[in-house]
């Protein structure tokens, strides 16, 4: 009575317990850090430690060294060691990449560490083109010799051309180096980052834009135009534009012969067409802006040996607009993505288009000649937030991005959440069948040896030694009439009573019936059919073995029967 | 013996949830199915330690249920945490 009082008053309390804490089991996070606001407005600071920490032990390292690379790099462009700066490139890439894949990782995307991110990757573009172009200055120094060795002054005036080029397109470079300079700085030094190595750099590069203007400035002045008895005039009407814009570029040829002549004509050294003078001598040649960067660009005519004078005109950088629209695509779990790139309304065609979903770009499309694209794709189901971005420095346009479409991809039969659901509870519920109605494996009995000692042999072989003959071996009854004979008649009936409970235990399942109570096996019994017969046999056995009563022979001839009637009953129901 | 077992096994548990709270507490992160899975992983392994090898106490017969109960549970908890991990 008291134990099921103790029961009961353990059981109230879990109760309670129980029923309180079932509220909270939609959403069982009790308490977070980033949860402890009273308002919107605050925040607890711990959160922000947490988040800040994130980021320095992720994200700080690698900011330091992208800064660190920097000011290597342009040092070696500067020193014209183009091998070590060419590994030294290699692995400021790769450093950026990395600051890409993190900040997308980290949903660090509207962060002052993406607009660190975005200015990096133009200084990556930036310092690329450095290299290749200061490569190629020096390149053209060693022409420039051996042109003058060889007395060619015509290649000579090539070489000077070209170096006045790369001039233009360095210096340019520099203007853009130099104007992300103080925005990467203010970022870094909110960060408690090192910006020495960075400024370095953009002094250094300052030096390597003077260097190559003194130099070609030289080149400029010692470089005659090779003596024809033609001279070649050109001018680009009007001098700038924008993009789908036409200029003009014409000139004269004046000398002996000058109709039909063919005019070559470079832009930015590189040539451009070919075109052929009229009776006149006059050219020209319509130069339509499209592939091309925005910037200063240079142009000269080559007529044989005559060069004309190198005249500029610029690009200017169009905004453009982009829209997306994304439809069910034809086969299950595919979208199409569409939609169109203009630039002041104008289509702007060939122009690559990535689509992004959640800032990974998944997708790359190119416009037709009406600005459009489509293209259809797959994705895993899920929600995403898909955008059209255009990033191409090729044209002389500023980069854009579309609005965010979201969308969600339904998953399919085999991914369906209550599939998921019921497969993981069926196989969690056939654990908690296994787990509770598993049976220890009984431990092997241990063997019994002895060593037989005899004096010839060296290394006695084990005998084994037969164990006595066990009850079950011989038939039970007859056991029971030796030990009642022998005056043991408590041994007796508990003999019975083992083989009829491991009989009983066996068919109906009972665990631990060995270490069970007479009683406690009976109330085990509870559901047998022949509960009536048991309970008498085990009321008999009781008072034998436990209180200490010897039957007659009337009573031991009944305990006998009630003994085979129960096994009889055993051996009936299997 | 057994009994001496049984009330070591619940000291145990018991000391074991409090060392899971503490940590809690530590890192401000209350968390009740957390809580909850290490609670079962904590009782299994006294289970385990206290179950004899040739006999089924009654008090571990009625505990194993409780820990079938908590098995389910589990995998109820588990197959919401794989739902959530879908959607996201």
């Amino acid at each position: 009575m008291k134990k099921r009082a103790a029961w009961i008053l353990l059981a109230i309390p879990a109760l309670i317990f129980l029923i309180f804490i079932a509220q909270y089991a939609a959403s069982p996070v009790l308490y977070t850090v980033k949860d402890d606001s009273v308002t919107s407005s605050h925040q607890n600071p711990e959160a922000l430690k947490q988040i800040s920490r994130e980021q320095s032990e992720t994200v700080l390292p690698l900011m330091s060294e992208i800064l660190g690379s920097t000011g290597t790099l342009v040092l070696n462009i500067k020193l014209k060691d183009f091998d070590s700066a060419e590994r030294d490139l290699k692995e400021y890439m790769e450093r950026s990449r990395q600051l890409d894949r993190m900040v997308i990782n980290l949903d660090m995307s509207e962060t002052e560490l993406a607009e660190f991110r975005r200015n990096n990757q133009k200084n990556v573009q930036s310092l690329e083109e450095l290299l290749n172009d200061t490569r190629r200055f020096d390149e053209l120094q060693s022409l420039e010799i051996r042109y003058r060795d060889e007395n060619r002054p015509e290649l000579l005036y090539s070489v000077m051309y070209e170096g006045e080029t790369l001039r233009s397109r360095v210096a340019e470079n520099f203007k853009g180096y130099q104007s992300r300079s103080d925005a990467m700085v203010n970022t870094s030094t909110k960060f408690e980052l090192d910006t020495a190595a960075y400024e370095e750099s953009v002094e250094d590069f300052e030096e390597i834009v003077a260097a190559i203007d003194a130099e070609q400035e030289t080149r400029s002045t010692t470089t005659h135009a090779p003596a024809t008895p033609y001279r070649l005039s050109i001018a680009v009407t009007p001098d700038h534009g924008v993009y789908r814009d036409r200029l003009l570029i014409a000139g004269n040829l004046t000398g002996r012969t000058i109709a039909g002549q063919n005019i070559t004509l470079f832009i930015d050294s590189k040539t451009w067409t070919t075109t052929t003078t009229d009776d006149g001598g006059g050219y020209k040649a319509a130069f339509a802006i499209d592939r091309i960067r925005a910037g200063k660009h240079l142009v000269y005519a080559v007529y044989g040996s005559t060069y004309s004078d190198v005249v500029t005109f610029s690009v200017l950088p169009l905004d453009t607009a982009l829209t997306l629209a994304v439809t069910e695509g034809t086969a299950s779990g595919n979208r199409t993505f569409s939609g169109n790139l203009t630039a002041a309304g104008m289509p702007v065609a060939g122009a690559p288009v990535a689509i992004t979903a959640d800032g990974k770009a998944f997708l790359s499309a190119t416009t037709n000649s009406a600005g459009s694209y489509a293209l259809e794709g797959h994705l895993e189901a899920g929600t995403y937030r898909v955008r059209a971005v255009f990033d191409a420095v090729a044209f002389p346009l500023n980069a854009s991005e579309s609005e965010t479409v979201l969308i969600e991809i339904a998953p399919s039969l085999l991914e369906s959440p209550l599939l998921i659901s019921a497969g993981i509870l069926l196989l969690t519920a056939l654990g908690a069948v296994w787990y509770v109605r598993r049976r220890r494996q009984p431990a092997p009995a241990p063997e019994e040896v002895s060593v037989a000692e005899t004096e010839d042999e060296e290394a006695p072989a084990p005998v084994v030694v037969e164990r006595p003959p066990v009850e079950e071996e011989e038939n039970i009854l007859a056991t029971f009439a030796r030990l009642a004979g022998e005056g043991s008649i408590s041994d007796a009936v508990h003999a019975l009573y083992l083989r009829l409970a491991g009989s009983i235990a066996v068919r109906h399942r009972i665990d631990g019936h060995a270490a069970m109570t007479p009683r406690e096996f009976l109330a085990a019994c509870r559901s047998i059919s022949c509960i009536e017969t048991l309970t008498r046999f085990i009321r008999r056995y009781e008072a034998v073995r436990y209180g200490g009563a010897v039957p007659d022979d009337s009573e031991r001839q009944e305990l006998v029967a009630w003994f085979e009637d129960l096994m009889k009953e055993e051996a009936g129901s299997d | 013996m057994t009994i001496r077992k049984k009330y070591l096994a619940a000291g145990g548990v018991i000391i074991w949830l409090c060392i899971i709270t503490f940590f809690m507490i530590l890192s401000y992160n209350l968390d009740l199915e957390i809580f909850f899975v290490l609670w079962l992983i904590g009782i299994l392994i006294a289970v385990e330690l206290i179950d004899p090898a040739f006999a089924r106490p009654s008090y571990l017969r009625y505990l194993r249920y409780a820990i079938a109960t908590g098995v389910i549970l589990f995998g109820a908890i588990v197959a919401n945490k794989v739902l959530e991990i879908l959607n996201s």
